[in-house]
């Protein structure tokens, strides 16, 4: 089964089952930015991070702040359209229509300035409690519960992703495999990919994924999966997104 | 945890401080309960690689929930199963049903949380 948590571009997806989207548009417009403002401002505050590392997440915050004044100007332009004529500032939308900031989160005119998240965990509670993480990091994401479904999804939509959070036990095809053949097609040659597992790594497989530019979180020994995500993403910047980080360009026009 | 285990009247409490947390905790709880049956399967049918696999999820999981325990626990199991030792499956399964057993979690300025 796929979960999707399509939080900020709400893109509609029949064949996927859930969805978090059920709250109303402006809490949507405001929850998402404040939801990554509120992470990474809880990771800067507890945990210590190297000058660059600290600069791109605040450039990504910088950049939320930005949406979030954005998502509310609209939203009052829309709100003084709404009590008359008079009261309408130049450029304010119908009353009735949905607001420009509103309507971002809720089709495909914006699309999200963070990467759509691919998570790929066996485990039930673990893919629940690994969600709201990435949740509170204001990630959309999607679930699969193995390997061959995460490969169908990449294979079928490459660019849908910009991080891929990836279990090595899995109950078909295993994390190895899944991260050996995104290696190994072009287009996903360059995706990010945080390994989180609760496998006991060998100093080979550590130095595995170091060549492979993975990062690596280790289940149930306390490491925070938000810096894993955050240097993961870090890494994807040159590659794939690079405008985004300078708030040029969206995550898809890569 | 496993010394106080041993006493069965003792109860064990987990106050966690997370309301969003605190929702997925019914599950894990549940899932956990099921676990024990799987164990307890496993071990009769000497499918000791179900048994490492639990202990694995098991491990992955229970810190992240706040029951730093059932990691521990999962851990065991996890080496049980790893070196088809079944009496160390049978110590480690019985600690997790009486842990289980024995638990109340109370959620900060919500109360205790009721089992799924």
């Amino acid at each position: 089964m796929t979960q999707v948590f399509p939080q900020r571009t709400g893109q509609s997806t029949p064949q996927r089952t859930e969805t978090t989207r059920d709250a109303p548009r402006l809490r949507d417009g405001l929850r998402l930015p404040l939801g990554t403002l509120v992470g990474f401002a809880e990771l800067l505050s507890t945990r210590d991070f190297p000058p660059d590392e600290q600069r791109e997440m605040v450039v990504i915050m910088l950049r939320e702040a930005q949406r979030l004044t954005t998502a509310l100007g609209d939203h009052l332009r829309w709100l003084e359209g709404a009590a008359g004529p008079a009261a309408a500032s130049p450029g304010a939308a119908s009353p009735g229509t949905v607001p420009p900031s509103a309507a971002a989160t809720d089709g495909s005119s914006e699309p999200a300035s963070l990467p759509m998240v691919l998570l790929v965990e066996d485990e039930a509670s673990t893919r629940a409690l690994t969600g709201l993480m990435l949740r509170r990091l204001g990630l959309d994401y999607e679930a699969v519960e193995n390997g061959r479904e995460a490969l169908d999804l990449l294979r079928a939509d490459p660019a849908r992703y910009g991080l891929v959070v990836l279990d090595l036990t899995l109950p078909d095809v295993d994390g190895l495999s899944v991260l050996n053949e995104l290696r190994h097609v072009t287009a996903t040659r360059d995706l990010p990919v945080l390994v989180f597992t609760g496998r006991n790594l060998t100093r080979e497989e550590r130095a595995f994924f170091a060549r492979q530019s993975v990062q690596v979180i280790e289940k149930g020994t306390g490491q925070d999966i938000g810096a894993g995500v955050v240097r993961a993403m870090r890494q994807g910047v040159p590659r794939r997104h690079a405008a985004q980080a300078t708030g040029t360009s969206r995550v898809k026009e890569s | 945890m496993n010394d106080r285990a041993r006493e069965p009247a003792e109860r064990i409490v987990v106050e966690l401080d997370d309301p969003e947390l605190a929702e997925l905790v019914p599950l894990f709880l549940e899932n956990r309960e099921r676990d024990v049956e799987n164990l307890v399967d496993a071990l009769e049918r000497g499918d000791f690689a179900t048994v490492k696999r639990l202990g694995h999820n098991m491990k992955g999981a229970g810190a992240g929930y706040g029951f730093d325990a059932i990691t521990e626990m999962g851990a065991a199991l996890e080496r049980a199963g790893d070196t088809e030792d079944a009496a160390a499956t049978r110590e480690a399964t019985t600690a997790l049903a009486r842990y289980l057993a024995r638990l109340d979690v109370y959620v900060a300025g919500s109360g205790r949380l009721d089992a799924a």
